[in-house]
Parts: structure tokens; C-alpha cells; sequence
């Protein structure tokens, strides 16, 4: 009888801690689904500013190409490495597309300009929010299944180490925009 | 004896130990990077920037507001931000420690101003991205808070921010907000200067008081009395309109923001 309680309690236990591993993988998935979601909104605002910015500086072609390839990459990712590295391609196109901003007076004065900075910069912001909350669930699964008992868990379950959504540190801070200052 | 529903109960702590160990280690250092500070209700200002008018005002509108649509708009004045944080991320992390909206709906919005830093931000969570989209809430700022800072009245343009916040979404529900700031006139508003005729009688007034106790014993005793009773009933009265001033704020309700909204400088 002690035997096949001990021999429940470990069943029970694994069960139990399989799950909790289970959760954190899922808030994972969830919380890169929001990732997602925001380079989404991004990459449907860009056709938006492009135009805008067509307008007034039709000769800075590089930039244009350089956004255009950036966003073709992004639709053709398919694992989360992919979009992150099509993601970082983007953020420096744009970060160069708004140095080049910064030559157009007119621009900066233009109303409907402005609205779509507000949005870009919203939707930088928001992925940036979610991309750490995704590396913050990543962060407490990576630790958990490395601690014991879930590490021991983990390794029979088959969970693995996963990777951080790494950041272009440059890129990201030239995107930072302040506009009215 | 050992039976399976006992031992079920039996390892959930160590589970709930493991959890809450996670919580407690891990994630208040790498959610926050520094300490939240408390908040005072819907409106934080630890600039002494508002007047307990206005601070109480602009509460109530916020509570009004809650109470019929369920949206939580609040209000923090900082002198300066922490090192480590853009006004982005320290509004997004003081939205989610605080809370602000209910769960679920997460229909709340945080307005933050740091002074020092000269910036300015209105945080708003995930249920209010719809009404207010970032380009709305540039142009607010642009319209209604940025021009008074310029003028270096913060003070105006702050309740000006608060104020437009609450009655675009107390428009869009369609609630009539009882509480009525004419943010542009009479603001700020001191308290009013003494009339000729005013100074006049309470001179004469405090000379009588003056002569009865120097000539009346009786006299000097009630007017200690009053004077006893008067001190007691000012401390008693501030005690109880402290920080909350009468809103009957419940608390925040755990919303959660994606970092959607719009910031400035000036």
C-alpha cells in the first residue's frame, strides 16, 4: 500500500508539474502572438507613410527599396527567428526613412504626417512592450526548467530552452521618435 | 493511510511554493527595474503641482467616469523620471503595476507627466486602443496640454488633459459629467483676494475681540473656548478628506496596457 502511494504521489506530481510547464509554454505562444499582431499593424502602416513620404522626397530611392524589401521578408517568415530578423531589417530601413524625414520641413508641418508618426511610433512602442512581455515568460520558462524537480520533468517531456526575441540595440533607438521637441 | 485524494492535496505546495517563489525572485526585479511608487487614488501628483481643488475635481470626474462606463483615467505628476526608463516604458510599467481598468475589459488610460524631463504621455490599455487611437491622442496633447506647458502653466495643462480625456470617452458613452471644469478660464484659480470692505470689518472685528478680552475675564475664557474648538475641527475635517477627498475610489482593477498612446516633450 506504501509502495503504490509513493508510486501515486510521483505520478501525481510529474502530472502537476508537466502542466505548469505546459502554462508557461503557452503564455509563451500567447505572447508571441501579440509580437506578431504588432509587426502586423506595422507592416500595414508602411504603405501609408511610404506614400506620404513619396510625395515630398521622391529621389531617396534606396531607402524605399530597402523598406520594400524589409516588408516582403517579413510576409515570407515563418518561424519566429525569420520574422525577428525581417522585423530588425525594417526597424533600420525606417530608422534611416526618418533621418531622412528630418531634411523635409514640409513634412514635419503636414498634418496627416504627424497622425501616421503618432501611429508608427505607438505601434514601436507596442511592439516593444510586447516583445519584452514575450521575453519575460521566456526568461521564467527558461529558469523553470532548469530547476529542479521541473528540470528533471522538462528533460523527460521533452521541453526545451528557448531563444530571447534579440534586439538590434542600435536600430531600435534611432526609431525612438521625439517629434515635437 | 495514504488514498490518491489526499495525496493530490498533499503536493499542490510545493507547486503553489515553486509559483509564487517565480513571482517573488523573478519577476518584480525584471518587470519593474525600479519600484513603483504608490499611487493616491485616480490622481498622483508628487509635485504639489495641483491644488486640492483642482486634485479633488478632477477625481471625481475620473470617478463619475468609472462609475458609468467602467473606464479608470488616471492622473501621475513626477518630478523626474527614473535613470533607466523613456516615458514610454515607465508609463506602461506603472499602467500594469497599478492595474488601472478592470481585468478583462482593460478599458483605462494613464496620463504621466515628468516634469523635469519636460515629457509627457497618455498610456492607454488594450480596451481603449479602439476610442482612442495613438493619432487622437497626439493631437489632444498637441492641442490641449502642450500649448499651456509652453506657457509654463502646467498646472492648466494638466487638468486640461485630464479634463478632454474624460469627457472624448464620457462622449463617446454618451454620460453627462455633473462635475463641470472650465479648464480654460478663471484657472488657477487662488483663493480670492480680500475686498476693501472685507479687510474693513474683520479688522474691526478682530479689534473688538481684542478690547472684550482685555477688558472681559468671561469674555477671554469663551473666546479660548472657540478659538480650542475651532483648532480641533480643522484637524478633525483634514484628517478625514485626505488624499481620496471624498471619491470613494475602490482601487484599480488589473488592466493591463500594450503600450498604445501617444507622448511629447515641451
Amino acid at each position: 500500500m506504501l509502495i503504490i502511494g509513493i508510486f501515486a504521489y510521483l505520478i501525481l506530481s510529474f502530472v502537476s508539474i508537466r502542466n505548469t510547464i505546459v502554462l508557461m509554454d503557452e503564455t509563451i505562444n500567447g505572447n508571441w502572438a501579440q509580437v506578431e499582431n504588432q509587426l502586423q499593424r506595422r507592416y500595414d502602416l508602411i504603405p501609408n507613410l511610404v506614400n506620404t513620404v513619396k510625395g515630398v522626397a521622391k529621389h531617396e530611392k534606396d531607402v524605399f527599396t530597402q523598406i520594400a524589401n524589409a516588408r516582403s521578408k517579413l510576409a515570407g517568415a515563418q518561424t519566429p527567428k525569420q520574422t525577428l530578423a525581417a522585423s530588425n531589417m525594417m526597424e533600420s530601413a525606417l530608422s534611416r526613412l526618418l533621418v531622412i524625414v528630418e531634411r523635409y520641413p514640409t513634412l514635419k508641418a503636414n498634418q496627416s504626417f504627424n497622425r501616421l508618426m503618432d501611429e508608427l511610433s505607438g505601434t514601436e512602442n507596442r511592439l516593444s512592450v510586447e516583445r519584452r512581455r514575450y521575453n519575460e515568460s521566456i526568461k521564467s520558462y527558461n529558469t523553470a526548467i532548469r530547476l529542479f524537480p521541473k528540470s528533471f520533468v522538462a528533460s523527460l517531456s521533452g521541453f526545451e530552452k528557448k531563444d530571447y526575441a534579440e534586439i538590434e540595440n542600435a536600430a531600435r533607438k534611432n526609431v525612438t521618435i521625439n517629434f515635437n521637441e | 493511510m495514504l488514498t490518491p485524494t489526499n495525496l493530490t492535496k498533499k503536493q499542490i505546495p510545493p507547486a503553489l511554493f515553486i509559483r509564487k517563489w517565480f513571482l517573488i525572485i523573478l519577476a518584480i526585479p525584471t518587470l519593474y527595474g525600479f519600484t513603483p511608487p504608490n499611487h493616491t487614488g485616480y490622481v498622483t501628483d508628487f509635485t504639489h503641482t495641483l491644488t486640492s481643488t483642482y486634485k479633488s475635481k478632477l477625481q471625481t470626474l475620473s470617478h463619475t467616469l468609472d462609475n458609468q462606463a467602467g473606464i479608470q483615467v488616471a492622473t501621475l505628476i513626477i518630478p523626474k523620471l527614473p535613470n533607466t526608463e523613456t516615458i514610454e516604458s515607465y508609463a506602461n510599467k506603472i499602467y500594469e503595476a497599478w492595474g488601472i481598468g478592470h481585468k478583462n475589459t482593460d478599458k483605462g488610460a494613464l496620463f504621466v507627466i515628468a516634469l523635469t524631463d519636460k515629457k509627457v504621455r497618455i498610456e492607454v490599455g488594450y480596451g481603449l486602443e479602439e476610442i482612442l487611437p495613438d493619432a487622437k491622442l497626439g493631437t489632444l496633447l498637441d492641442q490641449h496640454v502642450l500649448p499651456a506647458f509652453r506657457n509654463n502653466q502646467i498646472e492648466i495643462g494638466i487638468i486640461q488633459g485630464h479634463y478632454t480625456l474624460i469627457s472624448e470617452l464620457a462622449k463617446h458613452h454618451n454620460i453627462s459629467l455633473q462635475t463641470h471644469i472650465q479648464p480654460t478660464s478663471g484657472i488657477p484659480h487662488k483663493t480670492p483676494s480680500l475686498t476693501l470692505q472685507d479687510k474693513i470689518i474683520s479688522y474691526l472685528l478682530l479689534a473688538t475681540i481684542i478690547i472684550g478680552m482685555i477688558i472681559s475675564p468671561t469674555f477671554r475664557r469663551v473666546m479660548f473656548l472657540v478659538i480650542l474648538s475651532t483648532l480641533f475641527n480643522r484637524g478633525g475635517r483634514h484628517s478625514s478628506s485626505g488624499h481620496f477627498g471624498g471619491t470613494g475610489f475602490g482601487g484599480f482593477g488589473g488592466g493591463l496596457s500594450g503600450g498604445g498612446g501617444a507622448s511629447r516633450g515641451w
